[in-house]
């Protein structure tokens, strides 16, 4: 951090401008909704005073709640299941050559591109014609794993493509095992890697409506399904406080594992400076 | 405070279940092996694989004796019923109910035609009745458990799209007429041709459904609107082709546009308008002179479902006339239950809008069943929507 | 300057002595979670489309697929020139939001992992949490920002700018939509490659003599290209398919490729159609993914 500003290609205090004013862009709609969400009227447009109403209305909102429940389950499973098996692709991607790999990131493409009306249909499809599946939560959480293990192979992939192959032989020279060198040095190196592919994974996957819809049986409604169909007639307040909620509670959710990827991080980067002085 | 309500980490998990991530994840490894087998069975066994519908061997035989669980997945529009209304049928029956949502039709029928779904009970608009007829998706009603179907108003008990209720039992009914901001459209709404009013020049819509859309066309031109004449049908696609110069949106998410001013006229169904008045009293509904849909949401029962007889306990329960009143001064739409009326609030029984007199009635049709040739409307709105 | 290239190791003999499993293997088994994923919940229902694509178009089934007739004419169908305008849209949409996505998300990625110092993880939390509500209700707090008695036009007739402008309806009003739900898919993967950026390299640029410019095409784009590439990918891709924000924030004249594809498996009740739409729009971006990344040396295919 002691590099001189002047000298610096991009200047630091342009940047922090700049910083701002997309930090600006990225909570205008925020700021909107969560003021709304204390709004004393019904309407979502016209502001009539301040109340918390909105809120207490949330927490006898049955239907509401189980619908938040349904949607946290199935965005923390598909997010840890898609972030560790993505990660260990991305692994196998990036450090070895092989037949296939050309094939292989085309899925990963495929997942990507297929409109999202297509990819529901076709693996409620799958699920109700070839495995016979009850839909439900279960079919619900298989469907976002799906999805999001692209989003996490591209982001690890490329944090992973610049590593340095030598700081492994290095360690092996110095007598670690594969698991050790993996755990000590690959892991912690690419932990912003996965922490971002985890996080983007985790709000795509709280996210969605359209394979949510086509993959959901009976007893899985989630949140975003919910607040769909009361959108039918515009942003109310409730939704708003619904928002509002869901904002600040997947944001305290983000700040412990963030918390753990901070701490593997670190450890980590103690590993690479032993390895480096060794 | 009870149960549901309590807010902590601890309430993610089914308190039943505090293993439920690894629980799922062997569940899961089971069936992805079970998936392969079946895929592979599937994919050898069946030349034609791709295709899925009723011919499918899933779809459970009907015994009549046969005891059901006391259960009940009703698969409703969302905030579409009465708060009371699943307590006091849980409390009267037994039955537990289970209420998901959705909000489009054309979801709906999408994801029913690719089979056994889990649900019991739906809420399909009428012309999606006739498609799911057509595409053998419902199960007939057995009418001798539904004992108070008599006090169905009798204009829907032979309506054009289910007539004698073979499949169908009506929800709630209204009109696909003209909402528009009475303060900003400059002029006075009383037909069709409120579209060519200067002052909402691309500031209208129309709905994004292909029999409504043409419809409005076929009316305003004085056709039948359940035409299947080509003549007829090229004048329409051209009248929408033109008016699509001159409106802002083709969209069914109209209500909200509506509310804030960013719409100022759109063919509207009845009760979205009724709801965008309690925020804002400007806006009117309208229906044409010239003649518009009356729409009808219809219980029906999917084939497949596991629990048709709760689900037929369930129809039998709406159509009492308090509990059909309820719902009705809940949702404020039309009852086709004309012996919940004098259960009904005045305020909806005594406006013309919701309960047109008979000289309105007669030009307000039910959307007639085309069959095979829905398929001529829909390609002519593809093209109109892609011009 | 060759951190970009120092990929494989070239030697591995020398450690035969010591027990390991060949690459192939250990490859595959690093693979085999996800192959088995893909191959139920991906190629699977992929074929089950492609089989659509090649169907007929049913009422009672949507579609009738039978391998001793199969209808390649769904794809002459939908290669008909009146969709034509409509996918060359979506693909110039896409492609001006990923250009904004890089203007606006590069320098930021930047200042985060440069000059972020102990907050960096702050930051980028804070990138993500305006993706924590639903993307329907930002888009709906947009309408509210940009419609005609919207909080934009309102600020601007305060300053005397005039207050009935119309922001909706217009092809911009969906380009900042897909711009803005599209920003942190851009940002992480730069973030998480910029943060690993040698300093040290820059230092030495400046050493050497070049100036700003010239050190940031030289040495700060190329080692950072990884993610910069797999931030265009996960932008454009999925912004080429997207439906919800031209329905949303756009009008009649900015309908979507993605919108007409739903439409076949919706109102207009053509599966088939649909389907080899689908395919289509998949295969060529395929290709032009793969050129892209040919042009851009990304060699990790």
């Amino acid at each position: 951090m002691r590099t001189k500003p002047a000298k610096s290609a991009l200047r630091p205090r342009y940047l922090k401008l700049h910083a701002v004013l997309v930090f600006g862009f990225l909570f205008a709609p925020i700021v909107v909704l969560v003021t709304f969400s204390f709004n004393k009227a019904r309407s979502g447009t016209d502001w009539t005073g301040f109340s918390t109403h909105w809120y207490h209305a949330l927490v006898h909102n049955h239907d509401a709640l189980q619908a938040f429940r349904n949607t946290l389950k199935v965005a923390i499973t598909a997010t840890i299941v898609a972030t560790i098996i993505g990660t260990l692709a991305a692994f196998a991607l990036t450090r070895f050559k092989f037949h296939g790999r050309a094939g292989y990131n085309s899925l990963v493409f495929i997942s990507l591109v297929m409109p999202e009306v297509v990819m529901g249909i076709s693996l409620l499809v799958f699920f109700v014609k070839f495995a016979h599946q009850e839909l439900g939560l279960t079919t619900v959480i298989l469907s976002h794993i799906t999805f999001c293990i692209a989003f996490v192979v591209v982001v690890v992939k490329a944090r992973l493509s610049s590593f340095d192959n030598r700081l492994v032989e290095a360690a092996a020279d110095l007598g670690a095992t594969p698991l050790q060198s993996f755990l000590r040095i690959v892991l912690p190196l690419a932990a912003p890697g996965i922490f971002a592919g985890a996080m983007l994974a985790f709000t795509i996957s709280l996210d969605d409506v359209v394979i949510t819809f086509f993959t959901s049986g009976p007893g899985s409604t989630t949140l975003p399904l919910y607040i769909f169909g009361q959108l039918k007639f515009g942003v109310s307040p409730s939704i708003n406080a619904l928002s509002t909620f869901v904002l600040l509670f997947s944001f305290v959710l983000l700040a412990i594992g963030g918390a753990f990827s901070v701490r593997a991080a670190r450890r980590g980067a103690g590993a690479i400076d032993a390895t480096a002085l060794a | 405070m009870s149960e549901p309500e309590r807010v902590s980490l601890a309430f993610i998990w089914d308190t039943a279940s505090p293993h439920f991530s690894r629980r799922t994840f062997v569940r899961t490894m089971a069936f992805m092996g079970a998936a392969g087998f079946a895929a592979a069975c599937g994919s050898s066994g069946n030349n034609s694989s791709a295709g899925t519908g009723s011919a499918g061997g899933s779809t459970p035989f009907r015994l009549s004796n046969k005891p059901e669980a006391k259960v009940l997945n009703f698969y409703n529009w969302t905030d579409y019923i009465a708060d009371d209304t699943i307590p006091n049928f849980q409390k009267e029956t037994g039955i537990k109910v289970t209420y998901d949502n959705y909000d489009s039709n054309d979801e709906l029928f999408a994801k029913m035609r690719t089979g056994d779904t889990g649900f019991d009970l739906i809420v399909p608009t009428d012309a999606f009745v006739v498609k799911m007829k057509h595409a053998d998706l419902l199960q007939p009603l057995d009418l001798s458990l539904i004992t108070n179907i008599n006090n169905l108003d009798p204009r829907f008990r032979t309506a054009d799209y289910d007539p004698g209720n073979l499949y169908s039992i009506p929800w709630q009914w209204g009109t696909t007429g003209i909402g528009f901001d009475q303060t900003q459209v400059g002029g006075s709404v009383t037909d069709w041709d409120a579209f060519n009013l200067p002052a909402v020049n691309g500031k209208s819509a129309f709905l994004d459904e292909a029999r409504d859309a043409f419809a409005m066309a076929l009316f305003a031109l004085g056709h039948d609107p359940n035409t299947l004449d080509t003549g007829q049908l090229d004048d329409a696609e051209k009248y929408l082709i033109d008016l699509k110069k001159k409106v802002k949106s083709i969209t069914s998410d109209y209500q909200d546009p509506l509310k804030s001013g960013e719409l100022l006229l759109c063919q509207a169904y009845s009760g979205d308008v009724f709801q965008i008045q309690t925020d804002n009293k400007n806006v009117q509904y309208v229906i044409p002179k010239s003649g518009a849909f009356s729409w009808v949401d219809n219980m029906a029962i999917p084939k497949g479902a596991p629990h048709p007889r709760n689900a037929e306990t369930f129809m039998n329960y709406i159509l009492e006339p308090k509990v059909g009143a309820a719902l009705t001064n809940y949702v404020q739409y039309g009852s086709p239950n004309k012996a919940a009326e004098p259960y009904i609030d005045k305020s909806i029984t005594g406006n013309p809008l919701i309960y047109p007199p008979a000289s309105v009635l007669a030009k307000l049709p039910f959307q007639k069943d085309l069959g095979e040739n829905e398929i001529e409307y829909a390609d002519r709105w593809d093209k109109v929507k892609s011009a | 300057m060759s951190v970009a290239a120092a990929d494989p190791p070239p030697a591995r003999e020398q450690h035969a002595h010591r027990r390991r499993l060949p690459n192939w293997l250990k490859a595959n088994l690093l693979l085999l979670p996800t192959s088995v994923w893909f191959a139920f919940l991906l190629v699977i229902p992929t074929a089950i489309i492609v089989g659509y694509s090649l169907g007929k178009r049913g009422i009672i089934d949507p579609v009738h697929f039978s391998w001793g007739h199969l209808i390649w004419s769904n794809y002459t169908e939908a290669l008909n020139t009146i969709y034509l305008p409509i996918f060359i849209r979506s693909i110039e949409y896409a492609a001006i939001s990923t250009l904004l996505c890089v203007v606006l998300g590069f320098p930021l990625a930047y200042w985060i992992a440069r000059f972020g110092g102990r907050l960096r993880n702050v930051y980028l939390v804070l990138v993500i949490i305006p993706f924590l509500t639903s993307y329907l209700i930002r888009m709906y707090a947009w309408q509210f920002i940009l419609q005609r008695n919207g909080l934009l036009n309102r600020l601007l007739g305060d300053v005397g700018l005039g207050r009935n402008h119309e922001f909706l309806n217009h092809p911009s009003a969906v380009i900042l939509g897909l711009t803005y739900g599209f920003l942190p898919f851009m940002i992480l993967p730069l973030y998480a490659s910029i943060e690993r950026m040698d300093k040290a390299l820059v230092e030495a640029s400046y050493d050497l003599g070049h100036g700003k410019i010239s050190t940031f095409f030289r040495v700060i784009l190329p080692s950072t290209a990884p993610g910069l590439v797999a931030g265009v990918l996960l932008v454009f891709i999925p912004a080429v398919g997207d439906f919800i924000t031209p329905e949303l924030l756009g009008g009649v004249r900015t309908q979507m490729i993605g919108t007409t594809i739903a439409d076949q498996f919706g109102g207009t009740q053509n599966w088939p159609l649909g389907s080899s739409m689908s395919i289509l729009l998949t295969a060529f971006i395929l290709i032009g993914v793969f050129v892209y990344l040919r042009r851009v040396g990304e060699e990790a295919l």
